[in-house]
């Protein structure tokens, strides 16, 4: 009974009597009955005298359940769709079980077969039974948490991963199409109380007694799926702003509580740590990308300001949600909050890459806990005060800064390899996340500022200087050297880059936004290799940064240019030709200097 | 396993730096550099050829490699999508990696049409370099120039389709919506 196969088979048997018990209940009354009506057979008027009454309640039955039908469900709707309504009710083992009732007994009568008219007025009997059955079904299915209960219930089942054969594959996907055609309807009509419900639907779907749900990865992506809908529904759409970010702040909060993992960790279904980075990777990205994306949709007047402001609010909050989440040890944590689904050096560069993509809030923060996962101890410093945790991180792992390894710098060691791995890995990250940064030139409306969502300059340099303060390099040479290690050296397989992509493939959800590779974004390429040869601070020489851009042929640091006009803050110049250029970079990468003394440590 | 060697490639690339070399064709068009195995040997060349390529303005590199993998009918199809992106990858990287020098200074990189069900390319992988004067694989060298002539079935890699900013939607994120 040991053998995990075996239990799985019962489980499965289980599972299989549990749902047809009522099938089998009316096979064995069906039988039964024949067996009565076989020992002991009606005379014809009695036969008659039973049916009339039993055809009586089955027609105020069907009347009945007709009208519930057609006050509760709407015709239109595939949510529920028929099919779900039928496998709870039991509408069509009733309807059955009395046309059989009706066919024995209208033939036993012409017949003079006393046995089988007997047999159908008895079935007629059970038709009723199962009929009123049916009927009280119905009526819990009346009111608004009745239908709830069933459609979380029959979103559960078609969760479940991974789905056992084709046909529950099929069924699954029919269910998750409804739900999401559901919610569309509902989004684009606006009608908030549905919208809320099909949120709660999802998130309760497949929820135990103890109000733990199985974090399997259909489930996971459909969160995000739903999320990403009525945040389209309510910016371009006429979805309300309040309903849109209420919903789906269930949502997120469902979804954090999947991934989330207990201190004793031995909730089952939790998900993998590669499958929880993936997705609150995902979630972080999306909802950085939504932050930004409101902002531009509501400057060019394309979404109004309270839709905007209903977004940002709404993705400053969740991203918070996710930090805290991903953080071992949150500050005022209590004690359901300490440990993180981020397991590992892979999973929490891989959340990290996602977390700062798209100029997401709070993502210098981030590095906070990546430093704790990947160091078994916190890094006591401050950011916005100058100090650099990739380099607190690159001393500990590399210069045996603090004394001996502690295992978990140990696992990060090893699953880094050489410090050159750490470095270029660490770069790469940076260029996606400057790349994203938002336009500086777009007016940042008052109503749309939140903490760690601002046009704040100095909150920018502290953004940037958590890169840029990661220095292995000192001379334009070496930046150059680097510079072409980042866009010629292949993902090795095994490496670390190749296992953050990997873990990133794992969400099962296609964001809007594409995956992008670094080397895809040259002129980010140069600007995050520029920026860690940047002074930190006024007065540092720029003699290497500068000799650094001048080498570049003219396209290249054109295009450097106007990354650098469009992320960092600065008085626009005319200055053309490659010195202009390059002189305007260096001015603009002066942003650094905004944050605190410089303590980045040397290479 | 590949069949690449690589003890045979790492003893050429200290002749990139020799001032008597003035030119350098290198021929990469076997299907076993796309491999998972060749990653490494396949990196060294292409920084060696980078760092050459930078620090030289008297040396002409020119590199030869496949346009297009060929079908190969023996290999699984996952096995040859696998291949078909490690070869896209290879030549976008060769590709950017020629934007960060000056037109003068970048490598030419001919890309040699096969067809789609070729086996024998005409060519031997390999690295040759002229030092003064004189081809250290006169044959093979002479074949090679043949084949990136003006008559040869090659097509160079110019990176005019490089995107130098990089994607539409960094900068302007709602394109994605």
């Amino acid at each position: 009974m040991s053998d995990p196969g075996q239990i799985d088979v019962l489980a499965t048997m289980g599972r299989t009597v549990a749902s047809n018990v009522r099938r089998v209940a009316s096979a064995v009354c069906i039988v039964g009955l024949l067996a009565v009506a076989w020992v002991v057979p009606l005379s014809r008027q009695d036969v008659i005298d039973s049916a009339t009454f039993s055809i009586a309640f089955f027609a105020t039955l069907l009347t009945g359940e007709a009208v519930i039908f057609a006050l509760s469900f709407a015709a239109s709707s595939a949510w529920p769709s028929f099919r779900e309504i039928d496998g709870h009710i039991g509408f069509r083992d009733w309807v059955v079980t009395g046309w059989l009732g009706a066919m024995l007994t209208a033939s036993g009568l012409l017949a003079q077969a006393a046995i089988a008219a007997t047999y159908g007025a008895f079935l007629f009997l059970l038709a009723d039974l199962v009929g009123i059955f049916s009927f009280i079904r119905l009526l819990g299915l009346a009111s608004s948490g009745g239908r709830k209960r069933l459609l979380a219930r029959t979103l559960g089942r078609a969760l479940q991963d991974p789905p056992r054969g084709a046909r529950q594959r099929q069924a699954g996907e029919a269910v998750v199409a409804a739900y999401l055609g559901q919610l569309d309807q509902s989004a684009s009509g606006s009608d908030g109380g549905s919208v809320q419900d099909l949120a709660a639907e999802l998130a309760y779907a497949a929820t135990d007694n103890r109000g733990t749900a199985p974090a399997t990865r259909a489930a996971l992506a459909l969160h995000l799926e739903a999320v990403h809908r009525l945040a389209k529904a309510a910016l371009v759409g006429k979805l309300d702003p309040v309903v849109a970010s209420a919903a789906a702040r269930v949502l997120v909060d469902s979804l954090l509580a999947r991934v989330r993992v207990p201190p004793d960790g031995t909730t089952p279904g939790t998900a993998r740590p590669e499958l929880a980075a993936a997705v609150l990777g995902q979630a972080s990205r999306y909802l950085a990308w939504l932050g930004s994306t409101s902002l531009i949709l509501s400057a060019r007047q394309v979404t109004t300001a309270s839709s905007a402001r209903e977004m940002v609010a709404f993705a400053v909050a969740s991203r918070d949600l996710i930090l805290r989440l991903a953080d071992p040890d949150p500050p005022g944590a209590g004690p359901g909050d300490l440990g993180t689904p981020l397991a590992g050096a892979a999973c929490a560069v891989a959340w990290l890459a996602d977390f700062t993509d798209f100029h997401g809030s709070h993502q210098a923060a981030g590095l906070y806990p990546v430093y704790e996962i990947l160091t078994g101890s916190k890094f006591l410093g401050n950011y916005f005060d100058g100090d650099s945790i990739l380099s607190g991180l690159r001393s500990v792992l590399y210069f045996g800064a603090g004394g001996g390894l502690s295992p978990a710098a140990q696992a990060t060691r090893q699953a880094f390899g050489t410090v050159t791995e750490f470095d270029l890995t660490w770069t790469l990250v940076s260029v996606g996340a400057i790349a994203t940064l938002r336009d500086v030139r777009i007016p940042h409306p008052p109503e749309l500022i939140r903490p760690e969502f601002s046009p704040d300059h100095q909150l920018l340099a502290a953004y940037l200087r958590t890169f840029a303060a990661h220095r292995f390099f000192s001379t334009a040479e070496q930046a150059t050297t680097t510079l072409t290690s980042l866009i010629s050296s292949t993902s090795a397989p095994g490496g670390m880059w190749h296992k953050v992509r990997t873990i990133a493939s794992h969400a099962g959800w296609a964001a809007p936004m594409p995956v992008i590779e670094p080397q895809q974004r040259l002129s980010a390429c140069v600007l995050a290799v520029a920026s860690r040869l940047a002074p930190l601070g006024p007065g540092e020489p720029d003699r290497e940064l500068r000799a650094f851009l001048t080498a570049l042929p003219l396209p290249l640091l054109e295009a450097t240019g106007r990354l650098a006009t469009r992320v960092l803050p600065g008085r626009d110049t005319s200055r053309a030709g490659k010195y202009g250029v390059e002189q305007a970079i260096s001015e603009r990468l002066r942003v650094l200097h905004l944050i605190g003394a410089s303590q980045a440590s040397s290479p | 396993m590949t069949g690449i060697a690589p003890v045979t490639w790492r003893e050429s690339l200290p002749s990139l730096s020799d001032y008597a070399v003035t030119a350098v064709l290198s021929v990469q068009c076997g299907v076993d550099w796309l491999r998972s195995a060749s990653w490494r040997i396949r990196d060294e060349i292409d920084e060696a050829v980078m760092t050459a390529a930078r620090n030289r303005d008297d040396l002409a590199i020119d590199r030869l490699v496949l346009h297009s993998v060929p079908v190969l009918g023996d290999v699984p199809v996952e096995e040859l999508a696998a291949l078909n992106a490690a070869h896209a990858d290879w030549l976008y990287r060769l590709d950017a990696a020629g934007a960060l020098l000056s037109r003068a200074r970048r490598p030419r990189v001919h890309r040699l049409i096969v067809g789609g069900g070729q086996r024998n390319f005409g060519v031997l992988d390999g690295m040759m370099v002229r030092r003064r004067g004189a081809w250290s694989h006169p044959d093979a060298a002479e074949t090679t120039l043949k084949i990136i002539g003006p008559g040869g079935a090659t097509t160079p890699l110019t990176g005019y389709d490089l995107n130098l900013d990089g994607p539409f939607g960094d900068a302007d994120p709602s394109f994605y919506l």
